[in-house]
């Protein structure tokens, strides 16, 4: 049985003592940033001070910060536009209750009145929100692992990474546990864990990090019901947001992917409406975000500028190594090896046919596929899949599979294939090259950028004659693989260390 | 039972003998007489003539046997089940498969202009894509073949309309449309797809995808705005993420047609996202709605005046709907600050309410019981809104995104000055003609607008003068343009 304090004179007093502290600590913070001095004043005092100054300067940012310092909280566009709007039909002596009148039902709703909050200037903030919290490491996430190591020792002091709090009201601190799921995924210092689930009594002490003209990086693509609180803060609270562009995959291909991707996708798009710059992951990316961009004068807006910051293709030590233990034997059936989570636009069905065609022809291999998928998304095919196999091809469906299996299979394969219908970048076709492996790959997009440099042959993925064409050449044309391999060797993969350096001067530039 | 035949036979199924007679006759060259085989016989018949195997042959087959469109990944598979086996295996799995209807719904091939209008005969809205649906349909049957096709609510089934649905789609004047029986299954094939509306149904979405791609020589659509993906922060929920796979659908088009050359330059950067996906764009090829106003005389404007109670009021105008991306809380304040400042008029608002509004009509109330005048009307007449155009001393419409910005044509057309906003549709269609432009995102400057307009006669006078350089454009026009898009002068 749960018990509760009574409810007595004494208690609530003592409340509302603590919040009022609170509240006057907050805006302490907040009021030399607005060029306002409150010292030696009561809270009440301070906040008709305050609120006179940001109705007189009409200026947006002030209005944001006010409303952080008041509520420990970042505002949505709705509730920062409604509050300006109060403020504007204020006058000097009804400024603080405009103030009031338009916080308080962020305040009734979160329970933040205990807060603190700290305001982060001139340095770059990192939101690494997801993979601050799980343990989940694909596309997204090994780029934000990958990147933000590199940062650490001499730029340490210029950026702080942060996450969204529970409530998703604020940014805050990463805790230990975080800071190692970021910073040290390949070599962990602590046990993993889920993260503890917070108590009410505990949000309501959070610390909040606020950033004030400063510059923020948002690293992922956020969560849906963050969007919002980031588009305010990109719009109005003055601090520059630059975002990493990975892909327009849920808008342009919006028939390959569930409703509620391209349904968050929009709305992410208006935080790129109101950032300052976007890191295209490719080129073609980049052309993504321009095209959005471009759509932007209709609604009296220049939007982003997009620049072009392409991945690493590097792939760690570890992957070499492992790659390169197995033995290949030479008398074995060559491995053909498709690599990526299985979904209709990755085109695992065409692969499949054509291996299917290949081997009615009478060609010998063995075909793996590896990468996981939804029920709905592999029933056909592990069905289709098991039918080819009982009728003596040899072929297999890998839905988990450990990284060091992964790259050892790299290391027997004969080629992959990645006939995707569309990528933001193709990281399997990266590290298929950087393992020394041709690849069968699109002819268009990103995957025509990593792929023209040579080391692939490129089909039309919508064209399964060309992928079986290109499949059996592969399969049987010793110097066509050879010429391939040579024009592999002569690769030099661009690191993570360079991909770091570009994200950070042009992010502090 | 013919125990040398290389399959079971079939049991003939009636239905299905129909849908595959018609397949031969359609794509097929042979001499054949088809209506004389059933069964395992057509199968034969058609694996021997059909030749190569292709997605379109696929489409054709499987929409005939299953009287529906099928989706595209089932024709992808049926192709490669048909380029491994043959023909006769996978057809032969259908054939016993599809399970046979005691009555077969009839059905009919289509390769003319087949044109969807599924919304249109199923509502009576007079305003919007509807309009432009039914005035452009409606001319085009005064002297092209035309069939009307509406999908059901399974959005599987393409069908030919109803005399009543045919009655919704027309206005008066119109000629005669291709008819198909009703309750008849429409089968585009190689034909000319027009697609005047929206669709944000997923099931529909897919399966126009299958008619673009392998029912369609041509498929050309009318494209609105992008809104609800380049501001999805005042669209519903569930809207954005629908309309992105109506645009995902767009985007196999041959020619998207926008409305105005701010929908244009929308349209324009999203098909400029495409080649990254391996897609060739469709083309976008601008087709400007009309200056489309209707007229009230002065009886009827003097008639509504008095029954509204406006007899002696100063009318500020707006015409939308109450949702966050007409911008009408900006609106409010600035209306405010110039009651504030001692104007005395009356703020009409014609417009349904609508998603997201909760705050929008709060703040009516403050106001209104502040003494300020805000009339509120939504459902009312077309007489009545033109008649509140031509009383008003000046409307305003400031939205944050449109297409087309029908409002402020309406205004200008009326003669009546309007306050729109300094970019898009908006600003190029009154800008010049009696608009005055304002950024619409500062409830100052829009205040600032207004009091001119209420205070400043020879400003307004001016602008009325204006107004009646706005071009003006008819449906004839606008007809006449779209269908020679569709015909395909400019075809890829």
């Amino acid at each position: 049985m749960t018990r509760t304090a009574p409810v007595t004179t004494e208690n609530v007093s003592d409340e509302i003592g603590a919040l009022r502290a609170a509240l006057g600590a907050r805006l302490e913070v907040v009021a030399p940033a607005l060029g306002v001095d409150v010292s030696g004043l009561t809270p009440s005092e301070q906040l008709d001070r305050l609120a006179r100054s940001v109705h007189a300067s009409a200026d947006p940012a002030s209005a944001w910060l006010l409303f952080v310092g008041v509520t420990a909280t970042f505002p949505s566009t709705a509730d920062l536009a409604s509050l300006r709007r109060a403020l504007l039909l204020a006058t000097p002596a009804t400024a603080m209750l405009a103030v009031l009148e338009r916080t308080m039902d962020v305040q009734s709703r979160t329970h933040s009145g205990l807060r603190t909050i700290e305001l982060v200037t001139d340095t770059v903030l990192v939101d690494v929100d997801f993979c601050a919290k799980y343990e989940h490491n694909t596309g997204i996430q090994r780029v934000v692992r990958h990147m933000v190591p590199e940062w650490s020792g001499d730029r340490d002091d210029r950026h702080r990474l942060v996450a969204w709090n529970q409530d998703s009201t604020g940014y805050r601190e990463l805790t230990a546990e975080q800071v190692d799921r970021v910073l040290h995924w390949n070599d962990r210092r602590l046990p993993k864990t889920d993260d503890p689930v917070l108590t009410d009594a505990d949000l309501r002490r959070e610390h909040v990090l606020v950033p004030w003209r400063a510059t923020l990086l948002v690293a992922e693509v956020p969560a849906f019901h963050v969007c919002d609180s980031l588009t305010s803060i990109a719009r109005w609270s003055g601090t520059a947001v630059d975002l990493i562009g990975y892909d327009a995959i849920p808008l342009v291909s919006a028939d390959s992917v569930p409703n509620a991707e391209s349904e968050r996708f929009a709305h992410y798009l208006t935080i790129v409406k109101h950032a300052r710059r976007v890191y295209g992951i490719s080129v073609s990316a980049a052309d993504e975000f321009r095209g959005f961009v471009a759509t932007l004068p209709s609604q009296g807006l220049s939007g982003p500028e997009v620049v072009d910051v392409t991945l690493a293709t590097e792939v760690s030590p570890v992957a070499r190594a492992a790659a390169s233990a197995v033995t290949v034997d030479a008398d074995a059936e060559p491995v053909v090896l498709c690599v990526g989570s299985h979904e209709p636009r990755k085109n695992q069905d065409a692969t499949l046919f054509a291996a299917e065609l290949l081997h009615r022809e009478g060609h010998r291999f063995r075909i793996v596929f590896v990468g996981g998928g939804s029920r709905l998304a592999t029933m056909h095919f592990d069905k289709r899949v098991a039918k080819l196999s009982a009728s003596g091809m040899r072929v297999e469906s890998h839905r988990r599979l450990g990284d060091s299996e992964l790259w050892g299979l790299f290391g027997v394969a004969r080629f992959t294939v990645f006939v995707s219908l569309h990528e933001g970048f193709g990281l399997p076709v990266a590290e298929s090259l950087a393992l020394g492996v041709p690849v069968v790959t699109s002819d268009f997009g990103s995957l025509d950028e990593i792929a023209r440099v040579g080391g692939c042959l490129q089909v039309d993925p919508r064209d399964d004659t060309a992928i079986v064409d290109a499949m059996r050449t592969l399969l049987t044309d010793d110097a066509e693989h050879a010429r391939l391999v040579a024009e592999i060797a002569e690769q030099r993969p661009k690191t993570w260390r360079s991909y770091a350096d570009e994200i950070w001067t042009a992010v502090t530039a | 039972m013919n125990l040398t035949s290389p399959t079971p036979r079939l049991r003939a199924r009636p239905g299905h003998d129909l849908a595959l007679r018609a397949a031969g006759r359609r794509a097929s060259s042979a001499p054949v007489d088809w209506d004389r085989l059933s069964g395992g016989e057509l199968v034969d018949a058609l694996s021997r003539d059909l030749g190569e195997a292709s997605d379109r042959l696929s489409y054709l087959l499987l929409a005939l046997l299953e009287r529906r469109i099928p989706s595209t990944a089932r024709v992808v598979e049926f192709t490669r089940r048909w380029r491994v086996e043959g023909l006769s295996a996978p057809l032969t799995v259908e054939y016993r498969r599809l399970r046979a209807p005691r009555r077969p719904t009839p059905f009919v091939i289509v390769d003319g202009v087949v044109m969807d209008v599924t919304d249109t005969s199923r509502s009576r809205f007079t305003t919007g894509i509807q309009r432009v649906a039914r005035e452009t349909v409606t001319r085009w049957t005064r002297e092209h073949r035309v069939v009307l096709a509406a999908w059901d609510v399974t959005g599987r089934h393409l069908a030919g309309l109803t005399p009543d649905e045919t009655g919704r789609v027309l206005l008066d004047g119109a000629g005669a449309v291709t008819s198909v029986p009703a309750g008849s299954v429409v089968i585009p094939f190689d034909a000319t797809f027009v697609l005047p509306e929206i669709t944000v149904n997923a099931d529909r979405t897919a399966s126009l995808r299958s008619v673009v791609a392998y029912g369609a020589a041509r498929s050309v659509a009318i494209g609105y705005d992008c809104i609800p993906v380049t501001t999805a922060e005042t669209s519903g929920p569930g809207m954005p993420g629908a309309f992105s796979e109506y645009l995902a659908t767009l985007a196999t088009f041959d020619a998207v047609a926008p409305i105005s050359s701010a929908a244009h330059t929308e349209y324009s950067g999203w098909a400029s996202m495409l080649p990254g996906a391996g897609l060739t764009p469709p083309a976008i090829t601008t087709v400007a709605l009309p200056a489309q106003v209707g007229r009230v005389d002065d009886d009827t404007v003097e008639g509504v005046r008095s029954e509204l109670g406006l007899v002696d009021s100063t009318v500020v105008l707006s015409v939308g709907s109450h949702e966050p991306r007409k911008n009408h809380l900006a609106l409010l304040t600035a209306a405010e600050l110039n009651w504030r400042r001692g104007h005395d008029f009356t703020l009409v608002l014609v417009g349904g309410n609508a998603w997201g509004d909760g705050e929008f009509q709060a703040m009516v109330r403050r106001l209104r019981r502040k003494g300020r005048s805000v009339q509120m009307l939504s459902g009312v007449d077309d007489s009545v809104v033109w008649s509140l155009y031509r009383m008003a001393r000046f409307s305003v419409f400031c939205s944050v995104n449109e297409g087309f910005g029908l409002p402020v044509v309406e205004s200008l057309v009326s003669g009546v000055p309007v306050i729109t906003s300094d970019f898009g549709s908006m600003r190029e269609l009154g800008e010049g003609h009696g608009a005055v432009i304002v950024d619409p995102h500062s409830p100052l400057d829009m205040a600032a607008a207004m009091e001119q307009l209420l205070t400043d006669d020879g400003l307004r006078a001016e602008l009325v003068e204006a107004s009646a350089t706005l071009p003006r454009p008819t449906w004839d026009d606008y007809a006449t343009e779209m269908w020679t898009l569709v015909e395909g002068a400019d075809a890829r």
